[in-house]
């Protein structure tokens, strides 16, 4: 019998009402209090961009849709978010193809390639590479002009230049392309490879089978993957800031949060307008992400994969390796070896001095009120938040579970919205709906830790949900059939065997909420600092390798979360 | 353990206020087309106690869906269910959860918990109820060492669920269902995943212990041969209706309909109209000539006459002559313990289960014949 069916309406009276377990009061309030955390600030703005209620923005939407410095913004986000998404696409379907389907699979690889953003925070990696590429004093463009000068090319600056167009959707491909990664790399995962292996016994090469077989079939997974990166691209902050604010490349999230953060009050009303066009970018695609999926219902194919099934690669397996491991390079050992270097100097520049190195840097991080509060205060939120938020996706998944119907759909999507209509659009609403009255949040950690919840609960539910379906159904009706009701069933057999997946989904969490800079940017202050508010406040006004430092100890604390919470992980498996 | 089932003030209880009593019972699902779908109808089903009930047929004819409705873990649309005198539906209605039904379940997969060991997976159903009504520890222990030595188990105590074998998994499982003292047990194909071999061991052990243990056991199978071995009574359904219930020997060798007929074993069905009705006799016109066989018919209707493969001889035509047909051989597989021969009989195609022949070639002429007197005749139901 398939699960997925809906009972009809029963002709005998309505059942009575059962005797509910405890659990599904609490999972219900919680479910509901998340809807509601989503959707009143939501609506709050919306009602607002229409003129609606007391804090009307409909003036100053409509001078800031009509301005010509908007589009040039929106033209500028297009650009970057569009070649940034085409190319990391482009890579990312390569490295899935090549970990799943060739000889030159590489299990590390395969491994590491969607973690790197867990492991070097966006942030990070950004600052890292301006300190390697900037054109005068990049210090992998002081190597390179030694290196010419060994040929007689003499340079003053360059070769490399992150300030530029270039290098801007050089950084955005490094950001988006695990993201492509992660998801088509999951499509292959659940395609036959029967089907590419019938067309290579066909006579098709192992290239032709990938553009004429494995490419069509795969576009449900493309499709998600377009959305992803889009989603992705349109909202990040802190690649634009620390790259293209310096190259005039202003984009939108620069200025939405620029609005928001450098007057008093902020220009709500501009930054809502903006946010309307970050929308739309994205509902664009949501749009064209469900014509791929109709143009496509047969492709749901399912089957396992298996090994023999590789295509031999020949010579090209080690440009392929190679071609991988330089990926992992970019994204992760270079920069931090940017910030390292920097960091352990007085002064920025293309020269490493090696016999002046020192530990000031850090000492200034430890010494300083703001930057220590901030981690301080960064770790203790992100810990109670990200458990918060695996808590709250718990919930709303055994609700989702439970639940059919048009309810429990509007729930799912709802609680979807946070990650699809960007960070930036949901912190913004955050600040509309909490930070005056009646609720006057402005400036609380509260404020702070409520978004971070919510921001991030999107995420917590994919990962619970994932963990939820990988305990089979009958386990739980075993449960149910020994006698237990469902909240013991939920606390002894449920959460247990979910536990692996949940850590997984916490590390992650917590990774994101203490590199998150969208948010903070705008919901804390200085009476109420956070990393990533902390690290935006010195990109301003300390100096670069004190920021350096800054850089190092967020990328070493994720890094060190990460690797423990999977040792944890692994360790909880080997016992089954 | 007591075979004997006694009620509280010591008397011995009479079969109707035991083992599992279905009646009326309907279930209707929706699809995702908004399709009715109907999965079970009109059913009615008496198990006694003690007896080992066997819910048998084709994938989709309901017979999962009965047996997760006596669980509680489906929910009918209309009927009731009383399990142990206890009504847990009526009506449609829904008065004991699963949780508080008196009954041990084994499943398909064995749903045996990975991140506990073989004692606290059947500690477990003991360890469940209201805080006030659980057992103290060291009588669960006890209880639970004592189940595990009737299932010859107790080395196993502290091994994990990865470490065991199939046949091992089993003995945990039904361990699990009965150690709360559950009366009844529901197994819903235990042994579709085991291979051919270890399966017929496992059936013997497993009808050794439910006559030890006495419970009362309703199993699912779609295997008919599972079906006749294990089986009190065999419970035939198709298309969400219970088409036929009897013990193995009446289901297979009276079948009531055509579909029961083809289902169980493996049959000649010879298609014909009744003529002549005497007794417990029944003459078919059929295209193999008028044929006369035990069975039930009404002059004038369609009706099959039912006729085992392996009641049928196959011999030269150079033999000296007994009654049957002629016909050509047009295939013949050897299988083993018996060779099935396919022999067309001008355009009736027979299936025939004898002994090896040497003589056999495809295409030459055969006569072939059978006792008629173990055929049975059915309605022709389609």
């Amino acid at each position: 019998m398939t699960v997925d069916l809906e009972r009809a309406a029963p002709a005998a009276p309505p059942a009575p009402p059962r005797r509910e377990s405890r659990i599904w009061l609490v999972a219900t309030a919680v479910t509901a209090v998340t809807v509601l955390l989503i959707v009143y600030p939501l609506g709050r703005t919306v009602l607002g961009v229409f003129g609606i209620g007391a804090d009307s923005t409909v003036g100053r939407i409509g001078e800031v849709l009509t301005s010509g410095e908007t589009w040039r913004l929106a033209l500028n986000t297009v650009i970057a978010v569009s070649v940034g998404s085409v190319v990391a696409l482009m890579i990312g379907a390569v490295f899935a193809w090549i970990n799943e389907r060739t000889d030159a699979r590489m299990g590390f690889a395969a491994r590491m390639l969607p973690l790197m953003p867990m492991f070097v925070p966006s942030i990070a990696s950004a600052i890292g590479w301006v300190f390697l590429a900037s054109p005068k004093a990049g210090v992998l463009n002081g190597w390179l002009r030694d290196v010419g000068g060994w040929f007689g090319l003499e340079m003053v600056e360059g070769p490399l230049n992150i300030y530029s167009w270039p290098g801007l959707i050089f950084a955005y491909v490094l950001f988006l392309t695990p993201y492509a990664y992660l998801t088509i790399s999951s499509g292959l995962q659940s395609l036959d490879p029967a089907l590419e292996e019938a067309s290579r016994d066909a006579g098709a090469g192992a290239l032709a089978t990938f553009r004429r077989i494995t490419l069509p079939s795969l576009r449900p997974a493309l499709g998600a993957s377009v959305l992803v990166t889009v989603t992705m691209g349109v909202a990040i902050f802190s690649i634009p800031l620390v790259i293209g604010t310096p190259a005039d490349i202003d984009v939108l999230p620069v200025r939405i949060v620029h609005m928001m953060t450098h007057s008093y009050p902020g220009d709500i009303g501009g930054a809502l307008g903006l946010s309307l066009l970050v929308v739309a970018a994205v509902g664009g695609c949501w749009l064209v992400q469900r014509r791929m999926l109709a143009a496509n219902a047969h492709a749901t194919i399912t089957g396992r994969s298996s090994a023999e099934a590789a295509v031999t690669l020949g010579r090209w397996k080690w440009v392929a390796r190679s071609a991988m491991l330089l990926f992992l390079l970019l994204t992760s050992v270079l920069p931090l070896a940017g910030l390292v270097l920097v960091s352990l100097q007085g002064f920025w520049s293309a020269e490493v001095r090696w016999g002046h190195l020192t530990f000031d840097n850090y000492r200034y991080l430890v010494d300083n009120e703001l930057v220590w509060a901030g981690l301080r205060n960064s770790l203790v939120l992100a810990v109670v938040c990200a458990s918060v938020a695996m808590a709250v996706g718990v919930l709303v998944t055994l609700v989702l579970a439970r639940r059919r119907g048009r309810v429990a759909s509007t729930v799912d999507a709802i609680v979807k919205v946070p990650s699809t209509l960007t960070h930036i659009v949901v912190a913004l609403s955050f600040i509309v709906a909490f930070a005056g009255p009646p609720f006057d949040l402005a400036g609380t950690y509260l404020l702070l830790a409520m978004a971070y919840v919510v921001l991030y609960v999107p995420q917590a539910t994919f990962y619970a949900t994932a963990a939820y379906h990988q305990v089979g159904p009958q386990l739980s009706e075993a449960s149910a059939v020994s006698g237990a009701g469902d909240g013991t069933t939920v606390r002894r057999i449920l959460l247990p065997l979910m536990a692996p997946g949940l850590i997984a989904g916490w590390s992650l969490v917590f990774v994101l909420m203490t590199g998150d800079i969208t948010a903070s940017s705008m919901l804390a202050g200085t009476h109420t600092p956070v990393v990533g508010f902390v690290i935006l406040d010195m990109w301003t006004a300390a100096g670069y390798p004190k920021l350096a430092a800054l850089g190092v100890l967020m990328t070493l604390v994720s890094s060190a979360v990460v690797l423990l919470v999977m040792t944890l992980r692994d360790k909880l498996l080997v016992v089954r | 353990m007591s075979t004997q089932l006694l009620d509280q003030d010591g008397a011995p209880l009479t079969d109707a206020e035991h083992g599992v009593r279905v009646a009326g019972l309907r279930m209707v699902f929706r699809d995702q087309n908004r399709n009715e779908v109907v999965a079970l109808q009109d059913v009615d089903l008496e198990v006694a106690a003690g007896e080992f009930c066997v819910l048998l047929g084709p994938s989709g004819c309901g017979k999962t869906t009965l047996l997760r409705c006596i669980a509680g873990l489906e929910t009918p649309t209309d009927g009731s269910i009383t399990i142990e005198g206890t009504p847990a539906v009526a009506e449609g209605r829904v008065l004991l959860e699963p949780q508080r039904r008196p009954v041990g379940m084994v499943f398909q997969s064995y749903a045996l918990w990975p991140h506990l060991t073989v004692a606290q997976n059947v500690a477990y159903p003991l360890t469940t109820g209201p805080r006030r009504e659980r057992p103290a520890k060291s009588e669960v222990r006890e209880r639970v060492a004592a189940v595990l030595e009737a299932m010859r188990i107790p080395q196993l105590a502290d091994r994990r669920i990865g470490q065991l074998s199939g046949g091992q998994q089993q003995r945990v499982a039904l361990a699990r269902a009965v150690a709360a003292g559950n009366r009844v047990v529901l197994f819903d194909e235990p042994l579709s995943n085991i291979d051919a071999k270890v399966r017929e061991d496992l059936r013997v052990e497993l009808k050794t212990m439910q006559k030890e243990l006495g419970f009362t056991a309703i199993y699912v199978t779609h295997d008919q041969v599972e079906a006749l071995d294990l089986a009190d009574k065999v419970v035939v359904l198709d298309h969400g209706r219970i088409v036929q219930t009897g013990t193995p020997g009446e289901v297979y060798f009276r079948p009531s309909t055509r579909h029961v007929a083809d289902f169980i074993g493996t049959s000649n069905l010879i298609a014909g109209v009744t003529r002549d009705v005497d007794d417990d006799r029944v003459s078919v016109d059929s295209a193999l000539g008028m044929l006369d066989a035990p069975g039930d018919g009404v002059p004038g209707e369609p009706a099959v006459v039912v006729s085992r493969a392996h009641d049928w001889w196959i011999e030269p035509t150079d033999e000296a002559p007994r009654p049957g047909w002629e016909g050509v051989l047009t295939s013949l597989r050897l299988l083993g313990a018996y060779t099935e021969y396919v022999v067309s009989v001008g355009a009736t195609e027979l299936r025939i289960w004898d002994r090896h022949h040497r003589w056999a070639e495809a295409g030459m002429r055969v006569r072939v014949g059978t006792d008629l007197d173990a055929a049975w005749v059915v309605r022709d139901d389609g």
